[in-house]
């Protein structure tokens, strides 16, 4: 049953911090309200006070600074989009933001909002695990950073507490050259994401340093499947070939415990775990070496 | 050339003023602007709210039901439960439902059970949640075959099972006997739903013992018979205004929530208004039945087709009542010599089923292209040439006609009574009377390339990784409105300034019916187009009309809307000749709005209509010069037994064999439609029944719970609709040359056979392109499981 | 009440806190224009341009236009003024029922004022934030593409 709620506008996030801590799990953070605002009208949001965060000034930012790229809680997807040319590695996020929803709901959408919401479907996610991206959590007591990968606690879960706020996201500079790539299998033009696999790969004088492969929809938060990265961690990028790649994409496929439900079969999920991560590991790889020519 | 009803005359299309004029549709302008009203846009002084308790059970009795709560809410005007409702059935068009408003029975999950009315829709949704319901559970049945079974549980009085309807001519075994091949094939076809864009809303408002509904159908005549058997009231004192609607295929027509709202705007003696939420448009009112089609097909080596045997289910779910869809791919690809085609109809405790956009041709139809197509596979035949052999060709017998007793046993009753002087430049009967396929496979062929696309069966044009392209072709029919249950009819006033107006009862749902029918009158009339105006919703003013549906509309109401013109224009005549021209009404015509001599030699002058019936006024002791009315006064051939038209379409697509994506590339579509009313109009209808076509083939099904039968994906984050992006940008079309005999200046139906070819040809193109037939919808999965099953 | 800037005016509005920018616009101002379908954020139909930028306003909380400008197809053009991108579509007629097409408007505006000069397949990209279920794609697509050249043509003349 829908129940209705009052409306709060604070103009910092100090003082929407502030607000949720006195309303604890009766209030909730509204930023785009793109999740939020179907999940009220389903019944499934049963809250006194939605926290307005769009009002707070400044929060939209994206910044290529020494450290890596800083991305406010309040950007939109729309923004990240707008982005792609920053580098070599905000063209995926800005290339995953744009396959996302249709152009207006990115409007609205900020990325922050799309973390918290942590649906294990979600386009950026993996791609943020797969970047070892840091996300920077404030609360009353002050601030903490966790990694990506440890945001994501179940479905629609994240690791924040019933007052803390998300409030930038961080994909750090790699320490070696890096390439990364998100592949997803759809529906129609417009869909969520029926499963996905985000992979970085780094090399160091034309061997693999380092890899992550991120699955998306097999589980209930984004995994890595670290068998499938040690694979290829210190294979020669010249030697990698097909048989490899093949034993890469099955390995990805045997971490994912995907579920059957309207969108897609569990079968039809594992299958495309081993084509998805072969296909990502492989652009991944082309990046590579074009950048090492 | 063609056969000619001197009746209806022909005209050369090189001499059409307006006809054949892809003008912009006279609610253009509305349109871009967001101005036209949609049934959700109206309101009503002094209205409420209504809001519908929807069942939580597949099936089962009502067996208390207390209100007391809901009605103590603040805001609340009153509750209608079944203990409110008359306990009469009503129907709607084409035996899609059949039902009482109320009867304390659901059959389906979200099945209407009471309803509220509030002050606002808030209120009245929390209402809802105040109502005390219980059941006495009853067995549900969702599997068409179970429901079939004597021991199913019986969801209607009349029992589950309609009887079946059977076309068959020939001999079945004779036809086996003749073939040197024999091939079948099972599908079973998912339920597609109209996914409206637009949804709907209704208000009623009572006046004493009369009511006025506001709501958006295709079919406002039958919306007021509806309305009438309900609740027993005379049809003089019911006022239906049919709105125009969304994206409707059929979802449109007559809807129980509709009744609801009268039965609730009597008790609480306001005007109601129920405005449905998306989910309810798509899980509540209709969709495409769930089809299960078992054929066979026998071909001789050289192609020709003896036999076509196909056992065809259809689920009515809970209120439909059909027996037959219209598949008149039995007519299109009736030169088997042999045939046999039975329809099924079986209740089951799921949304009702009903007529959605070409209802069986999409289906039926598609398995009938698919074994022909395994034909043309086995004698190694191209399927153009496959189908040019074998579908049908003016001329020849349409083979729908011999259904036992029902479409020949119903012509008969037409033609009793219409003297043989009146039928005498009719088409012969039970026989295609113009165009086919033929003309457009081949202009399409040679306008698509095919030869240079096509590579053989199963054999793709290009590789390239995991990516196949291939082309395939798939043809469609279906027919032009269909006469029984009451004829068409229309009515053109022609006012004391010369502008006219037309009256006919159609739907307005993007097919142009209020500027084609417009563009029918200003021809016949010779009126200029833009002083031709339209009433289609209006039931008071628009004389009875089965509606939009069946491809209806340009042809049969078309066929009305010239006639009711010339009876106008020769009352118009009339008075012209007697009181201005000293002639016989035969000597004179009318062009561009001035009355004149036909004989071009004749030197006097043209007089305007208006100066004609103004100068006319004083003397006018009868009044005609403001009451020119004109009706059809002869007889319309019936449609159903010689008119059909056809589509053909043409599409090239790439399958990754390793994801199943499909992605489409290129598309032509082509159709036999007659005469091109409005090619803008029609360019639309063609390419809009390929994209619906293809929704069907690819992404489109709803997904019922196995426990409740409950549509898990009435939305449409899970119902995948088509986006711009998924359909070739250069969609193209080409259209038949045939000037139809009957039609309107030489138009015919036109909305339906694209849909029913579009499925067919993506079908044969992924199996050129991957070598496997799969089922729609071909959904990456769906693509996948069949690739993997073959290997 | 709450202040809204709508197509140029400035009007005063009780807005409930749970209630869309749509719901507002349509049930308070009566920009019936301003269509609301799936109600999801799917279909597009309730598209405005909120500071420049395509929103779907079903899933905008009518507070959260407060301070900002709102374009609907009232303020783009009337029947007596139609917007050039207005008078493109009914040319091209890239609509059936028209039940999205104000929603394909406002979406066309907002994706030309990016994109002045698409081909076609962006144009069908750029647009693909709306549904026409009727299914009048390639027209729509030719509609924004002869909507572009006549804005620049337009802008050329000023």
């Amino acid at each position: 049953m829908k129940k209705p709620f009052e409306y709060l506008r604070p103009s910092t996030f100090e003082e929407a911090i502030a607000l949720k801590a006195q309303h604890k799990n009766r209030a909730k953070y509204w930023a785009g309200g793109t999740d939020l605002m179907l999940q009220w009208r389903a019944g499934e949001v049963d809250i006194d006070y939605c926290i307005d965060l769009t009002y707070v000034p400044k929060f939209n930012y994206i910044e290529n600074e020494q450290d890596g790229v800083r991305i406010g809680a309040m950007a939109s997807l729309d923004d990240l989009d707008h982005a792609a040319k920053m580098n070599q590695l905000m063209e995926v996020i800005g290339y995953t933001a744009r396959l996302m929803c249709t152009k207006q709901t990115r409007t609205i959408s900020t990325v922050g909002g799309n973390m918290c919401n942590a649906s294990p479907g979600a386009d950026l996610s993996p791609l943020f695990v797969a970047l070892d991206s840091e996300v920077t959590i404030m609360g009353s007591g002050g601030s903490r950073t966790v990694l990506m990968e440890h945001f994501f606690q179940g479905v629609n879960e994240t690791i924040l507490n019933d007052e803390e706020l998300l409030i930038e996201i961080k994909v750090p500079v790699p320490e070696y050259p890096k390439e990364a790539c998100y592949k997803r299998v759809a529906r129609t033009f417009v869909d969520i994401a029926l499963i996905s696999s985000a992979v970085s790969i780094s090399s160091n004088n034309g061997v693999v340093a380092d890899a992550r492969i991120s699955l998306g929809s097999v589980a209930p938060t984004p995994i890595r499947s670290r068998v499938a990265e040690q694979k290829l961690i210190g294979s020669i990028l010249s030697d990698i070939n097909d048989d490899l790649l093949e034993e890469v994409g099955q390995l990805a496929a045997s971490d994912a415990s995907p579920i059957s439900d309207v969108r897609a079969g569990k079968e039809y999920r594992r299958d495309m775990c081993n084509v998805l991560t072969r296909r990502a590991v492989e652009e991944s790889l082309k990046k590579l070496s074009r950048k090492q020519l | 050339m063609k056969n000619l009803t001197l009746q209806t005359g022909y005209k050369d299309p090189s001499s059409f003023t307006i006809a054949g004029k892809g003008v912009p549709v006279k609610d253009a302008r509305e349109k871009v602007t967001g101005t036209l009203k949609f049934a959700v846009d109206v309101k009503v002084q002094g209205m409420v709210h209504g809001k519908i308790l929807r069942s939580p059970h597949a099936h089962a009795r009502i067996t208390h039901i207390n209100t007391s709560k809901a009605e103590a809410l603040p805001g609340v005007l009153g509750v209608v439960t079944h203990n409110d409702a008359p306990n009469l059935n009503w129907e709607n068009a084409w035996f899609n439902y059949r039902g009482k408003v109320l009867d304390g029975i659901v059959r389906f999950f979200g099945d209407d059970m009471a309803a509220v009315a509030a002050t606002s829709e808030e209120i009245a949704e929390t209402a809802l949640g105040l109502i005390e319901v219980e059941y006495e559970i009853l067995p549900s049945v969702f599997d068409p075959e179970e429901a079939m079974k004597p021991d199913a549980p019986q969801i209607r009085e009349e029992g589950n099972v309609r009887d079946p309807y059977i076309v068959e001519w020939g001999d079945v075994a004779k036809g086996e006997q003749e073939a040197d091949f024999v091939l079948n094939c099972e599908i079973k076809f998912a339920s597609q739903q109209m996914a409206p864009l637009g949804r709907n809303a209704c208000i009623a408002e009572w006046n004493d013992d009369r009511v006025t509904m506001w709501t958006a159908s295709q079919t406002p005549s039958e919306l007021r018979d509806g309305i009438h058997e309900a609740f027993g009231i005379p049809l003089s004192k019911i006022r239906v205004y049919a709105l125009p609607s969304g994206s409707s295929f059929g979802n449109w027509w007559s809807a129980n929530f509709m009744m609801i709202t009268v039965l609730l705007a009597k008790k609480v003696r306001k005007p109601v208004k129920i405005e449905l939420t998306n989910e309810e448009c798509m899980a509540t009112v209709k969709r495409r039945h769930l089809e299960i089609s078992r054929g066979r097909m026998g071909c001789k080596k050289d192609g020709t087709l003896t036999l076509a045997d196909f056992d065809h289910i259809i689920d009515n779910g809970g209120y439909g009542f059909k027996d037959d869809v219209g598949f008149f791919c039995v007519d299109n690809w009736g030169r088997a010599h042999h045939g046999h085609y039975a329809i099924h109809g079986v209740n089951t405790n799921l949304l009702t089923a009903g007529c959605m956009r070409a209802v069986g041709d999409v289906t039926l139809g598609s398995c009938v292209e698919r074994l022909a197509d395994m034909c043309a596979i086995q004698v190694n035949m191209d399927p153009v040439e496959f189908r040019l052999k074998n579908q049908i060709k003016p001329g020849e017998e349409l083979r729908m006609q011999h259904s036992r007793g029902y479409l020949k046993g119903s012509i008969d009753e037409y033609l009793d009574g219409i003297p043989e002087e009146q039928r005498k430049d009719w088409p012969k009967l039970f026989h295609l009377s113009s165009g086919s396929t033929e003309d457009i496979l081949i202009k399409g062929a040679q306008a698509f390339n095919w030869e240079g696309r096509w590579h053989g069966w199963g054999k793709p044009y290009s590789i390239e990784g995991p990516k196949r392209r291939a082309v395939g072709v798939g043809t469609g029919a279906h027919v032009c409105g269909v006469e029984f249950e009451g004829n068409v009819s229309a009515v053109v006033r022609i006012n004391p300034d010369g502008s006219a107006k037309v009256y006919c009862a159609v739907g307005r749902q993007g097919q142009g019916s209020e500027t084609t029918q417009a563009q029918v009158a200003a021809e016949e009339l010779g009126i200029p187009f833009d002083k031709v105006e339209i009433e289609t919703g209006d039931t008071d003013s628009c004389p009875w009309s089965h509606g939009s549906l069946a491809s209806n509309t340009m042809f049969r109401v078309g066929w009305a809307t010239q006639a009711a013109s010339k009876d106008a224009k020769r009352q118009l005549l009339e008075i012209a000749a007697r009181e201005f021209f000293g002639s016989d009404p035969g000597e004179l015509d009318v062009k561009d709005g001035m009355i004149l001599f036909k004989d071009n030699n004749k030197k006097d002058p043209q007089i305007s209509i208006e100066d004609v019936l103004n100068h006319f006024r004083s003397a006018d002791a009868l009044g005609q010069a403001s009451s020119i009315t004109g009706r059809p006064t002869y007889p319309m051939p019936p449609s159903s037994a010689f008119a059909r038209h056809f589509a053909a379409h043409f599409v090239d697509l790439e399958v990754d064999i390793e994801t199943g994506e499909i992605k489409l590339l290129d598309w032509l579509a082509t159709q036999d439609s007659g005469t091109i009313m409005n090619p803008q109009v029609m360019k639309n209808q063609m390419i809009g029944g390929a994209i619906c076509g293809a929704g069907f083939a690819i992404y489109e099904s709803l997904v019922f719970d196995e426990e409740t039968g409950r549509i898990k994906n009435a939305n449409l984050l899970d119902y995948k609709l088509l986006r711009a992006a998924d359909f070739p940008v250069n969609g193209e079309v080409i259209y038949g040359d045939s000037y139809d005999p009957v039609g309107p200046f030489g138009a015919r139906g036109a909305g339906e056979a694209p849909a029913a070819a579009a499925g067919p040809a993506i079908a044969q193109a992924v199996y050129n392109a991957i070598g496997m037939w799969v089922d729609m919808p071909m959904t990456p999965e769906n693509i996948i499981t069949a690739l993997h099953k073959d290997s | 009440m709450t202040t809204l800037t709508v197509n140029g005016g400035v009007f005063e509005v009780e807005i409930k806190p749970h209630e869309s920018l749509a719901d507002v616009l349509r049930d308070q101002l009566d920009l019936y224009g301003v269509r609301v379908s799936c109600n999801e954020g799917e279909c597009g139909s309730c598209t405005v341009i909120m500071d420049g930028k395509p929103v779907t306003a079903c899933l905008v909380l009518g507070m959260q236009a407060e301070g900002k400008e709102v374009l609907t197809i009232e303020g783009l053009g009337t029947v007596d003024n139609l917007h050039p991108i207005q008078q493109a579509y009914i040319e091209e007629q890239g609509f059936q029922c028209a039940f999205c097409t104000p929603g394909f408007i406002m979406a066309t505006k907002a994706f030309l004022d990016e994109n002045p000069d698409p081909t076609e397949e962006e144009a069908a990209i750029g647009i693909s934030g709306n549904i026409c279920r009727c299914g009048a794609y390639p027209y729509i697509v030719k509609s924004v593409v002869s909507a572009a050249k006549k804005l620049r043509e337009q802008k050329r003349a000023n």
